[in-house]
């Protein structure tokens, strides 16, 4: 009885595993841009990092 | 690549082409607040639409959507790239609220549950229609409407007269002809550089229309616009230069504007109609 906290709504679902398939592509697609932006980041700070210490080491 | 990297490393000589980090000069400002406004009015938009998928088994992925649309458009903000959050919002957000919106409009509708009429667009809209049914109230009063342009007394007149300096211009809504057969091109940034994207007129197709309102719709940062037509005016750009050609005509809540494609600018007018 503890478990049961929810009353059991009936989940309706209205996509189909096509539709679910975008969904899903989707998400992947917004976490590889996420990841590639941050990635794209590091490698501006790497290059700046190792051009300032070409400089400084001349 | 490689050569790229062998550059860095000092062996293809200086790259000449290096901006300098922590010099901040906004270039474009009021470009970014059109994007900041747009980017905030999608996030609003994917709230709602999650918000409609609550009883699906969908809802958990599509929160996940509007969670990580939002990560990136704080990751972007923070760093003041805010063109590149427009281009992100334009290649992905839209697409995925045209999709998921239509899907749930398409079921809702089969099911005879009533579209939400609250659930529409972002705040400035509603903002925008309350106004508007304020004054469809106000008129079924028949009371006469606030005016808020504050009429001025004598005295004041002649003291604001002083320091205006000269005349005191007359703003006008000038009377414009739409051509129907012309096309303008223009440019979109974010494409090859110099070429149009497109072009638009009278005589363009529905889709060629739609493309042009969504990049002017990002670009002001506003919604619900409709294109009427281009017409030939005299147009002042923000150089001081006085321009004579066509440009493109909108319509946006309730009124007309001629829009300067160089600066985005908009003037309002009138369609002057020809009789018989």
């Amino acid at each position: 009885m503890a478990d049961e906290k929810k009353i059991k709504e009936p989940l309706i679902n209205i996509l189909t595993a096509e539709q679910e398939a975008v969904l899903d592509m989707y998400i992947n697609n917004l976490d590889e841009f996420f990841n590639a932006t941050k990635e794209f980041d590091k490698t501006q700070v790497e290059i700046e990092t190792l051009h300032l210490k070409r400089i400084l080491t001349k | 690549m490689m050569q790229f990297f062998r550059s860095l490393f000092g062996f293809g000589g200086s790259s000449g082409t290096r901006t300098v980090v922590g010099h901040h000069v906004p270039p474009v400002d009021i470009k970014d607040v059109g994007y900041l406004t747009a980017s905030k009015a999608r996030l609003d938009t994917l709230f709602h639409l999650y918000n409609r998928y609550k009883n699906t088994p969908h809802y958990p992925k599509i929160k996940s959507v509007h969670q990580k649309t939002k990560i990136i458009h704080e990751y972007l903000v923070a760093r003041n790239r805010l063109h590149e959050l427009e281009l992100f919002h334009i290649q992905n957000t839209e697409h995925f609220i045209n999709t998921f919106t239509v899907i749930m409009d398409a079921y809702e509708s089969q099911h005879g549950i009533h579209p939400d009429p609250a659930k529409k667009g972002s705040k400035g809209r509603t903002i925008l229609s309350s106004m508007r049914q304020e004054s469809r109230r106000k008129a079924a009063y028949v009371e006469k409407p606030t005016e808020m342009i504050k009429p001025v007394g004598r005295q004041e007149i002649s003291a604001l007269r002083k320091e205006a300096g000269s005349e005191v211009p007359e703003l006008s809504v000038p009377d414009v002809l739409i051509n129907t057969y012309a096309r303008i091109p223009y440019v979109e940034e974010g494409n090859v550089e110099g070429l149009p994207a497109g072009e638009i007129g009278f005589t363009s197709t529905e889709e060629e229309k739609e493309a042009f309102l969504q990049y002017v719709s990002a670009r002001l940062g506003i919604k619900d616009l409709s294109y009427l037509g281009n017409a030939l005016v005299h147009i002042p750009n923000s150089d001081g230069t006085y321009p004579t050609g066509l440009v493109p005509i909108i319509h946006w809540e309730g009124f007309l504007y001629a829009l300067n494609l160089n600066d985005f600018r908009v003037f309002p007018v009138r369609i002057y109609r020809k009789s018989g």
